[in-house]
C-alpha cells in the first residue's frame, strides 16, 4: 500500500498553529443518569421468614392441653389466660404486622439505594475521566509556549 | 562527505607501514587490533556499542580489549576476545569532577578559544591519565596494527599509544553525548590524532564532521539492531494488541516527583483511551479510562521488543543519550516515536522522518494524539523504518561498515590461533 510523504517539521509547525488557538473552556455537565428500575439484586430469606412467622395465635386450642384431670386444669388455666391477655396480644399481632410491612418497604427503598449508588459510583468515576482529561488538557495548553523572556528580567 | 551506511563515501584505507603481526598455520594474516576503553561492559548504550565494535572487528582480526579496569593486572579470554585488564581502574569521582569542570570551564568562556593552560589541562587530566599508563606496557608487548579508542574524553589512552606505539594508525569511538566537552580544545588532540571517527548515528556524524573540519574521516557506522519476528507473534498480556501508547521512563512508581513520571501521569490523564502502558524502573503500569492495572517491570530486551512492537506510538521521556538505542528499536518495528527535543532522539525522529519531538508538555500531548491517527501513523511508520533498515537493519551491514572505516575491509576472514570457536554472529557478542 503506497502512503503519502510527511514531514514531521511541517507536520508539527501545523499542529502547533492549530494549538494556538485552542480555547479552554469548563467541561459542560452531562445529563445525569435515570436509575435503573426493577433490577433488585437482595436475599428475601429473611423477610420469607417474618412473613411465615409473624401471625400468634389468637385462642387457646384445647389439643394443646391433653386429656385428664391435668388436661382439663391446663385447659382452663390456658383459656382463662386468652380471656385475659386477648386484646394485648390483638394488639400485639397487629404491631407485629406493620413491622413485617415496614421492613418489606424498608428493604425495597434499601435495593433502590444500592442501585442508584452503584450507577452514581459509575457516573463519578467517568466524570473523574473526564475532568482529568480535561484539566489535562488545560495543563498541555498553559503549557504550549515556554515563556518568553522579558530583556528587563535579565540581571 | 560522511561515509554513510550504504557504503557510498570515502572510506578510510589502512596505512601501508601496518605490519599484520598474526599468522595462520596456512599462512594468511589477521590483523591485531587492540581496543582501549575504560571500562568493558555491556550495560549501558556506550559499552553495549564499543562491545559490538570489537566484535565486528574480530570477524577479521585478533582483537585485545585493553582496559584500566579490573582488581589487579590480568590476561583472560572474554569470547572471541583476548581481555587485558591492567587494574588500575578510572574513578568515576574522578570523570564527574573532569565533566563538572568542563561545564565550569565553557561557562566561564576558559579554555573555548583553544588555548588551554597547562594548569588547566592538568586538572582535566586528573584522575584520567595515570590509570592508563599500565597500559603502555601492554600495547608496546602487542604491537598491534591498528589502535581502536572508546571515547573522545580519553587522553590517558591516546597517551599510552603515543608513549608505546606512536606510529599505529588509530581509529576512535568518540562516543560523543556532550556538546560542550566536543568542542573543548583540551580534547582535540585525539579527535585530530584519529585516522577515522566511528559514528554510531547519523546525527553524531554531523556534529564530528563540524567539530574536526574533515568530513572524510567521520563514517557513521549504526548499530545492529533488527526487529525480530518473534516479538511480533504475541502482544503483551497486560496491555494487548489494543493499540497502545507505551511510555518509557527512567523514573521509579514511587518516585512521582521525577519530570519523566510528571510527563507519564499527563499522558495517562490526557489520553484515557486507548490505554497507556507506562514502564518505569520497578513495574509496568496499564492505565485505561482512569483504572490501572500492574504487571512485572521490563526487565529483558526481548519484553521490552514486544511491547514496543505492538504499541501504536512509543513516547521515549529519556531516551539514550548516544544514538537513543530504544528509539531505533521503535522505528525498525515500524512505530512511530515521540521524544524530547533536546536529544539526540530528536535528530533521529527529524532525520528518519519516523516521528516527532516536544518541548513542552503540551507538544508533548498533540503529538501523541496526532499520531494515534491512522494516516499520520502510518506515513511516519513507513519512513521511520525505512531509514532504521537502511542505517540500523542488519548484521552484515554493520560489519562491512566497521571494517570500511577501521581500514580492515578486505582482511582474512578465516580464524587466526588465537581465535576461540565461533559461536554466533558479532551481533550476539555480549548481547
Amino acid at each position: 500500500m503506497a502512503t503519502s510523504e510527511l514531514d514531521p517539521e511541517q507536520f508539527l509547525e501545523a499542529l502547533r498553529e492549530h494549538h494556538r488557538v485552542l480555547r479552554w473552556e469548563p467541561l459542560p455537565p452531562d445529563e445525569p443518569s435515570r436509575p435503573l428500575g426493577g433490577e433488585q439484586a437482595r436475599n428475601r430469606s429473611a423477610l420469607a421468614y417474618l412473613h411465615q412467622h409473624w401471625t400468634l395465635p389468637d385462642r387457646f386450642h384445647d389439643e394443646d392441653a391433653g386429656n385428664g384431670l391435668k388436661g382439663r386444669l391446663i385447659g382452663a388455666f390456658g383459656r382463662l389466660t386468652y380471656r385475659v391477655l386477648g386484646r394485648y396480644l390483638r394488639e400485639e399481632r397487629e404491631l407485629l404486622g406493620h413491622m413485617v410491612r415496614i421492613s418489606e418497604t424498608l428493604e425495597h427503598r434499601c435495593d433502590e439505594l444500592t442501585v442508584r449508588i452503584a450507577e452514581l459510583n459509575g457516573e463519578v468515576l467517568r466524570r473523574q475521566v473526564a475532568e482529568a482529561r480535561n484539566q489535562a488538557l488545560l495543563a498541555a495548553w498553559l503549557h504550549a509556549e515556554p515563556p518568553v523572556e522579558d530583556a528587563n528580567d535579565r540581571p | 562527505m560522511i561515509s554513510v551506511p550504504d557504503g557510498r563515501g570515502s572510506h578510510t584505507q589502512p596505512r601501508p607501514d601496518a605490519q599484520p603481526s598474526a599468522t595462520t598455520g596456512s599462512g594468511t594474516s589477521r590483523p591485531v587490533v587492540a581496543v582501549l576503553t575504560t571500562r568493558w561492559e555491556s550495560g549501558s548504550e556506550p559499552g553495549w556499542a564499543i562491545r559490538q565494535i570489537a566484535g565486528a572487528m574480530a570477524c577479521v582480526a585478533d582483537v585485545h580489549v585493553v582496559t584500566p579496569q579490573g582488581t589487579g593486572p590480568s590476561v583472560r579470554a572474554d569470547g572471541v576476545f583476548t581481555l587485558h585488564e591492567t587494574g588500575t581502574p578510572v574513578r568515576p569521582v574522578d570523570e564527574l569532577s573532569r565533566d563538572t569542570l568542563i561545564g565550569a570551564f565553557t561557562g566561564a568562556g576558559v579554555g573555548t578559544t583553544g588555548r588551554v593552560d597547562l594548569q588547566l589541562g592538568r586538572i582535566l587530566d586528573r584522575g584520567q591519565t595515570q590509570p592508563w599508563e599500565a597500559a603502555a606496557a601492554v600495547l608496546a608487548e602487542l604491537h598491534p596494527d591498528r589502535v581502536v579508542v572508546a571515547g573522545h574524553l580519553n587522553m590517558g589512552a591516546l597517551r599510552a599509544v603515543d608513549r608505546a606505539v606512536p606510529d599505529v594508525p588509530v581509529s576512535l569511538v568518540p562516543l560523543a553525548v556532550d556538546a560542550l566537552a566536543l568542542a573543548f580544545p583540551h580534547f582535540g588532540p585525539l579527535l585530530d590524532r584519529a585516522e577515522s571517527l566511528l559514528a554510531l548515528s547519523e546525527a553524531e556524524a554531523a556534529v564530528l564532521a563540524a567539530r574536526i573540519g574533515d568530513p572524510a574521516r567521520v563514517h557513521w557506522i549504526g548499530a545492529p539492531l533488527a526487529a525480530n519476528p518473534s516479538s511480533r507473534s504475541e502482544p503483551n498480556t497486560w496491555v494487548g494488541d489494543t493499540g497502545y501508547v507505551l511510555v518509557l521512563t527512567d523514573a521509579s512508581t514511587d518516585d512521582g516527583n521525577a519530570e519523566s513520571a510528571v510527563l507519564a501521569r499527563s499522558i495517562r490523564l490526557a489520553i484515557p483511551d486507548p490505554p497507556v502502558g507506562i514502564s518505569t524502573t520497578d513495574g509496568f503500569h496499564v492505565w485505561h479510562e482512569g483504572r490501572r492495572s500492574s504487571g512485572w517491570p521490563v526487565e529483558r530486551s526481548s519484553d521490552l521488543a514486544r511491547l514496543i512492537a505492538w504499541a501504536a506510538v512509543t513516547v521515549d521521556l529519556r531516551p539514550g543519550p548516544l544514538f537513543a538505542r530504544r528509539c531505533v528499536e521503535s522505528l525498525l518495528y515500524g512505530t512511530p516515536i515521540v521524544v524530547p527535543s533536546a536529544s539526540r532522539a530528536a535528530d533521529l525522529a527529524r532525520r528518519s522522518r519516523g516521528g516527532l519531538w516536544y518541548s513542552s508538555p503540551g507538544e508533548l500531548i498533540w503529538s501523541i494524539e496526532a499520531l494515534l491517527g491512522a494516516s499520520t501513523r502510518t506515513a511516519l511508520s513507513v519512513q521511520g523504518r525505512r531509514y532504521a533498515e537502511a542505517g540500523y537493519g542488519t548484521t552484515d551491514g554493520f560489519v562491512r561498515r566497521v571494517l570500511a572505516a577501521t581500514g580492515l575491509a578486505g582482511r582474512d576472514r578465516s580464524p587466526g590461533p588465537r581465535d576461540r570457536p565461533a559461536t554466533g554472529s558479532p551481533v550476539a557478542v555480549g548481547a
